[in-house]
Order: structure tokens, then sequence, then C-alpha cells
């Protein structure tokens, strides 16, 4: 069942739109990637799906009960926004206590909770400080610790690593692995090797528009695609001939080697890595897939001939 | 992690007074932790003794005055404390009301009561505009209001921020009243009565702050940038009191008869029906301010609620 639907969403600023006929759906569970460059429309998208912009034209639904509601969906939707500063007396536990009180928790549960989240983000220490006082780092985990308070079924994160140090990265990348399955995520990044490892399905947008979605595993063509990380050039041509490969490509050290669909991905590699070796060709790192950038680029530079065409 | 959940009830506005009550008590201790609304509180407090001090000091010069014009020098200080005080409150009361029959009534109430009255009404508004003015573009300007939105409706947020506020003006209008109490108290001692007098006078200047709070309520729902919104209810309060001006008679209300028919529009109006002893001269003008803050707020929150926040 799909948990968040857009069906043909525009948002206009001023003249300019954001988002332009957006259509997509996200599985309930996914952990969804978000991606698009700049001004692709990712923030836009979020703020209309936690209903904090109005859609210019469009439906939006969520959980099948049509666009956010505070008033029936509190509680079962958490965002944590690209740029937001709470309130700046208050101190980060007065702060999530609050939060948590809004979506529906007793004070005691939001205490509990408050106090779970803030350990969790390696905050603890920092429960009494208020948020001029805190990093840019603790900011964005107190960000994310507000975006899951009382588990919410769906959690949009807007760049929720920028700026982080790669040990917080890593721990972030925990948390939102630990989630998948039971949570929604919707996770913007530039960092897409990041979201490779996290997501199990994708968005691309470009310029407010769907590019393409689907399956992390179907983007990444895990089946069809087999990169080899060799010590020299092949011989291209046998290589070819030998595994019946749709499409061998030589970029110094990596061999791509598209495969046909439907030959087995064991035989093939077995084939595969036989006549590299007859070849004594040295093998040093062998993966299957394109990266999540490659197919990014691939569909950007589709979409860009698209256009010029 | 979420152990006990208490979904909000919802009434027919679609307010949940749980969470009204949580925004509000919120919102309270936010301001409060605010160097800005303790110094302002601090220095409120301040020019409230100091005034009341002065104006003990005016009223025995009065007194005095009253002593010799009676009954000359040599027997004046054989002559009743009360007569004294009847004769020269009307003086001194004529300065702060233009309203002949309206000071002979006021002869009755506490002289430190009538002047702290006054001045509580007189400087209400730009109390509330230090204290409250960009109140909720605050918020937006910040993104704060994006971690609540998604766990409060926008009704519930824009009069929970105005409750939280309308109790700030009680505590700011009561550090006045008890500075005041306290100057009476050290120079001629105070009675229950000047208290009650104390309490009503501060009431009132509350109610008629809360028009006000409504009023620049409004701008900040309409303003994204608190600057801007505090900038525009300066002006706006420049905008009521020459409106108010104009319709009250003169020149243009000569003319324009029609123009007498709006005064009711304007907080100034009921001043006048406010320093009345009386409950029932008060009770009509409590409800028409009660009406022009809250209809300014729910102009604002028509305004907000299909607004980007």
């Amino acid at each position: 069942m799909n948990v968040v639907v857009l069906r043909d969403v525009v948002k206009r600023y001023g003249k300019l739109p954001a988002l332009d006929g957006l259509s997509l759906a996200i599985p309930r569970g996914s952990a969804c990637a978000v991606i698009g460059p700049n001004g692709s429309g990712k923030t836009t998208m979020f703020a209309v799906i936690a209903g904090l912009l109005s859609a210019s034209s469009g439906e939006v639904e969520l959980f099948g009960e049509g666009p956010f509601d505070a008033r029936r969906h509190s509680g079962r939707l958490g965002l944590m926004p690209q740029d937001s500063a709470p309130s700046p007396h208050a101190s980060l536990l007065q702060s999530l206590c609050y939060y948590a009180e809004l979506s529906g928790l007793t004070p005691e549960a939001a205490q509990r909770e408050a106090d779970a989240w803030l350990g969790r983000m390696r905050l603890g220490d920092r429960a009494r400080a208020r948020p001029g006082e805190l990093s840019h780092g603790m900011r964005r985990r107190f960000s994310v610790a507000q975006a899951f308070l009382g588990s919410p079924e769906i959690v949009l994160l807007d760049e929720p690593t920028a700026g982080l140090d790669p040990e917080l990265v890593a721990e972030m990348r925990g948390l939102f692995m630990e989630r998948r399955g039971q949570t929604t995520l919707l996770i913007s990044s530039h960092v897409l090797s990041e979201l490779e490892d996290v997501c199990d399905y994708a968005v691309f947008l470009e310029q407010g528009r769907l590019v393409r979605q689907g399956a992390m595993r179907q983007l990444l063509q895990a089946d069809t695609l087999v990169r080899l990380k060799l010590t020299r050039e092949p011989d291209l041509a046998a290589l070819r001939e030998r595994v019946g490969a749709l499409d061998v490509r030589w970029a110094a050290p990596t061999l791509d080697v598209r495969l046909r669909g439907d030959v087995p991905i064991d035989a093939a590699n077995a084939k595969l890595l036989g006549e590299l070796l007859e070849q004594k060709v040295g093998i040093l790192g062998l993966e299957a897939g394109q990266s999540l950038e490659a197919s990014y680029l691939a569909t950007r530079r589709e979409e860009r001939g698209r256009g010029e065409g | 992690m979420v152990d006990v959940s208490r979904p909000g009830v919802a009434t027919n506005l679609g307010l949940d007074p749980r969470k009204l009550v949580r925004v509000a008590r919120f919102e309270l201790a936010e301001a409060l932790r605010s160097r800005l609304i303790s110094v302002v509180f601090a220095l409120y407090g301040v020019g409230a003794a100091l005034g009341a001090y002065i104006f003990s000091k005016t009223l025995d010069a009065a007194e005095a005055a009253v002593r010799e014009q009676m009954f000359g020098t040599l027997s004046a200080h054989s002559v009743p404390d009360d007569i004294v005080r009847q004769q020269a409150l009307p003086r001194v009361i004529s300065f702060l009301v233009d309203d002949a029959e309206l000071a002979r009534e006021l002869s009755s109430v506490d002289p430190l009561a009538l002047f702290y009255g006054f001045m509580a009404l007189e400087l209400v508004a730009p109390l509330v505009l230090m204290t409250s003015g960009g109140l909720h573009s605050g918020d937006i300007a910040t993104g704060a209001v994006r971690f609540v939105l998604t766990r409060c409706d926008r009704l519930t947020w824009a009069l929970g921020k105005w409750l939280g506020h309308a109790v700030l003006l009680a505590v700011g209008l009561s550090v006045g009243a008890l500075a005041t109490a306290l100057v009476a108290g050290v120079r001629s001692g105070i009675d229950a009565g000047s208290v009650l007098w104390l309490l009503r006078a501060s009431f009132r200047a509350w109610v008629y702050g809360l028009a006000y709070l409504g009023l620049f309520s409004w701008v900040a729902l309409a303003v994204r940038s608190p600057s801007r919104a505090r900038t525009l209810s300066i002006l706006l309060l420049f905008a009521l009191w020459i409106g108010h001006s104009i319709c009250n008679g003169g020149y243009f209300a000569e003319r324009l008869p029609a123009l007498r028919h709006l005064v009711w529009l304007f907080p100034a109006h009921y001043q006048l029906a406010l320093w009345s002893p009386s409950w029932l001269a008060s009770v009509p003008a409590i409800v028409a301010l009660l009406a022009i803050g809250l209809g300014a707020l729910a102009l604002g929150h028509a305004m907000f609620k299909r607004a980007d926040a």
C-alpha cells in the first residue's frame, strides 16, 4: 500500500513553479531517497506533504485519507525541516517535551521519550542548553530527534546529515536503517552513496517533476551490471564474445559489463572472471550494479538530452 | 518507545483544548525566559513605583493647597484629612479624566489605584507592543512553527500563543500594581479596599491590552518578518490613535457625520467606560474590547490559514 501519494501536484511561488505536475507514490515502510539538484523541489515537496505549504493544484494523499490535517494526523508524521530553529529560550529538553506532548503523549511519556532521544542523538549532556548555545551539528541532531518523537508512521528528513562529521553520519545511517520497515522514511541528501546504503526506494526530481522512481535495486540495475576494478585494460572484444554481454565499457581502471537480463548472474560472473584470468588481468575489486550517483547522472543526462531534442 | 498515547479531543472549531493549554503554557514560559521581557517588566515596575511616588507627592501638595485655601495656614492642620482629600482629589483627577461627572465619581476611588489605572491604560498598548509585537511572525521566520504545525493545527497554535501572551500581560500589569501597592504601603499604609481597587484597575487595563494584543497578532500572522511586523504594529498604533481622533469629533467628523459611527472600532473609544467605578458601565466596554481583540486575531488566522508556513 502506498502511504504517500502525490497526483499532478503544482506549487508556484509567484509565477515560478517549484513543483510542476509532480506525481509519485511511496510504499508504506519503505526508505525512500529523494534525489535532485538544488532547486528541483525536494524541500517544497516535503513541505507540501507535511501541510506547511498548500499546493497550487493537484492532490496529496497521506495514509489513504486525503492531505495532511494536523487534527487527524497529529503524531503520525514527523518532519525534519532543513533550516529551522526551535524556540530560542527553551532548553532542548523543554522543547522536545513540548513537541512530544503536542504529538499526543502524556507529560510523563513525553519526558521519557525526550530523554531517550537526546541520549540517542548524543545530546544528553546538552539537555538544558538553549538552541543558541549549540553547534550546527548539534542543532541538526536535535532536529532529527524531534522528527522521530512519538514514533510517527512517516518521517520526512530534509538533508539530515548535512554538516555532520563522518562518525555522526554513520550513526544517523544506523538509525535510519534501524527504522526502515517500521517507519516510512523520505530522505533527501546530496550524498548519494549514503542514500544508496540506507534506502530501498528512490525518486529522482528535476525542475519540480518526477523523472524516475522505483526500487533501489531496479534503479541501480544490480542484476544486470557488473563493475570491476582492473590492473589494465582487457581485450574487450574477447570478453564481449565470451560473456555474451550487451555492452562492455572500459574507463581506467573500471570495467563496466552490462549483461542481458536473461543471463543468470552467477554464470555470467564465472565466464567473466574466467576470461579475465585467462587474459592475465589483475582484478582489484568487483561490485554488482552501478552506483546511485551513476544512475542519477545517467538519468539527468537522458533528461537533458530529451529536453534538447 | 511510546508507552502511553493520549490523542487530543477536537471541539467543533477544530480546537483541541488540551493542546491549546499546552501551547499557551509553553509560550508563557518561553516569554518569561526572555531577557528582553524581564527588562521591560522591571522597567514597567520601576516606572509604576516612581509614578506612584510622584503622584502621591503631587496629591500631598494639592492637599496642602486646599488646606491653605479653605482654612488659612494657622488652623489648616486641624482639618480632617478626608475632607481635604475630597476637595483636593477632583483637582488631580481632572488632569486624568476629561469628564466632570466621571471625575466626581472617581473621587471615591483610592487615589493610588486611580493613578495606576491611568498609567496602565495609557501604557498598556506600548507594553503589549514591546512584549508581544511580532509574536507569531517570529516563529514563522525562524521556522520554529514547522516543528509545531505537524503536531497541532494552525488555529490552536495561533490562539495558544495569544492566550500565553494574554497571561504574560496579566503578569506585567501585576508587577506594576505590586510596585504601586508597595509605594502606597511604605508612604501611608494600604488597606484591603485599595488593593481591590488596584486589582480592578489592572484587570481593566488587561482587557484593554487584549484588544491590542489581538490587533498586533493580526499583523504578526499576516507578515512573515518579525521586524516588519513590529514596524507595522507601531504604524497601526498611530493609525488607531489618529483614526479615533478623527472619528471621535472635530473637523472631519463634523463634515462627515458617518465617521462617528466608526468610533466603536477603536479600542480608545472604550477607555472612558473602563474608568467608571461601576461594573455595569464597564461590562459593555469589556465585551467590545474582547470582540476587537479576538476579531482581529480571527482575521489574522484567516490570512495565515492558507499561507505558507
